[in-house]
């Protein structure tokens, strides 16, 4: 069972979008069972699906209890909870507090891992203790940046953010770290003109091309912003497309799933 | 120096001031509980009681129009002052 969170410290970038249609290819055309864990107070994944239960990701932080709805198949979700902060969670006074989600993954590893091949985490765009939560149980960490110097500073910012929560999370004798988490980007929203990209795009993408832990850029498609719309991923608008309309969208297909491939490379632990 | 603005940032980035990350402090344990004299005895305003303060402070603070919670309570303490001068010159 692979474990991967999607973070990055500035909104808008498209993590919620991103984790619901990669959640979504992994199910859908690579056949994995995949959890998906609403890790976001704002809990826009949640709402892109129709289930309810008792219990959320906030009762795993608190008394460890859980449930786990059945989307379909291939797809769960542990839902989310507004409740989600470091204060209501009172975490920055508890002991070992990067390590509370740890804990608790290491008491139902095998149980989910029976369930599940990867587990996709959504997260709020901060530094937060919960973030750092997430963060501690992954394998990877993938921020999703636009093509903006806010998103791209956010990137630089949260390869520092899990170098820190690696050297806080430390056990005390060895001092070896328990996180093992790799921080990798793709650019999102990248804006074409026919066959080219716009001047700012192309700076980003000069400069992210350069670093060893970027996977590839997702183009600005109607199909990507109209997914959490409609609650159906694009690869689900794909299989109601005509023949047409699948010719006309066969590069934005065929990049999506090289990047979504890349991901899934590292995730599983081989080279990109 | 390059003209690219993400290769400026990447290149400034470390040289920017470390953010200042959240510290852990025995504080917000200690703040969590009504001070001991209260308890002893037995009598407090209601809106400090241990439960009220945590749990209903927000409704308190809207309900009475207060701009923010510390505007609450410094009202708060100043009325009970009050009341308090008020009970002793009597």
């Amino acid at each position: 069972m692979k474990i991967q969170t999607t973070n990055l410290d500035k909104g808008g970038g498209g993590k919620s979008s991103h984790t619901y249609n990669e959640g979504d290819w992994l199910s859908r055309v690579k056949n994995k069972r995949v959890l998906l864990i609403d890790g976001a107070r704002e809990c826009n994944l949640t709402h892109s699906f129709d289930v309810t239960s008792e219990k959320t990701i906030y009762d795993i932080f608190t008394t460890g209890e859980y449930e786990i709805c059945r989307i379909n198949d291939n797809l769960s979700l542990i839902r989310g909870d507004e409740r989600l902060t470091d204060e209501q969670l009172d975490l920055s006074s508890r002991n070992n507090k990067y390590l509370q989600l740890f804990m608790w993954f290491s008491e139902h590893y095998d149980e989910l891992a029976e369930q599940f091949d990867i587990i996709l985490i959504d997260t709020h765009n901060d530094e937060s203790l919960v973030t750092a939560n997430f963060i501690a149980v992954s394998d990877i960490v993938l921020g999703v940046t636009d093509a903006s110097t806010n998103g791209f500073r956010a990137w630089l910012a949260l390869k520092k953010f899990v170098d820190y929560i690696k050297s806080e999370a430390v056990e005390v004798i060895t001092k070896k770290s328990y996180v093992k988490a790799e921080a990798y980007l793709i650019g999102n929203k990248i804006e074409f003109y026919g066959n080219n990209v716009t001047e700012t795009c192309k700076q980003f993408l000069d400069v992210v091309q350069e670093d060893e832990a970027y996977l590839g850029s997702i183009q600005k498609k109607e199909l990507v912003a109209k997914s959490l719309v409609i609650n159906q991923s694009v690869f689900e608008q794909r299989e109601q497309m005509t023949e047409k309309q699948k010719q006309d969208h066969q590069k934005f297909y065929d990049n999506i799933e090289y990047v979504y491939q890349n991901i899934l490379t590292v995730l599983e632990g081989e080279a990109a | 120096m390059t003209n690219n603005r993400f290769a400026q940032l990447r290149d400034t980035f470390d040289k920017e001031l470390p953010k200042k990350r959240k510290q852990s402090s025995g504080k917000e344990v200690a703040a969590q509980k009504s001070p001991d004299s209260y308890d002893k005895k037995g009598r407090y305003p209601f809106s400090l009681h241990y439960d009220v303060r945590y749990n209903k402070l927000e409704e308190l603070v809207s309900y009475h129009k207060a701009k923010s919670a510390s505007d609450y309570l410094e009202k708060l303490i100043i009325q009970e002052w009050n009341k308090l001068q008020r009970k002793l010159k009597d």
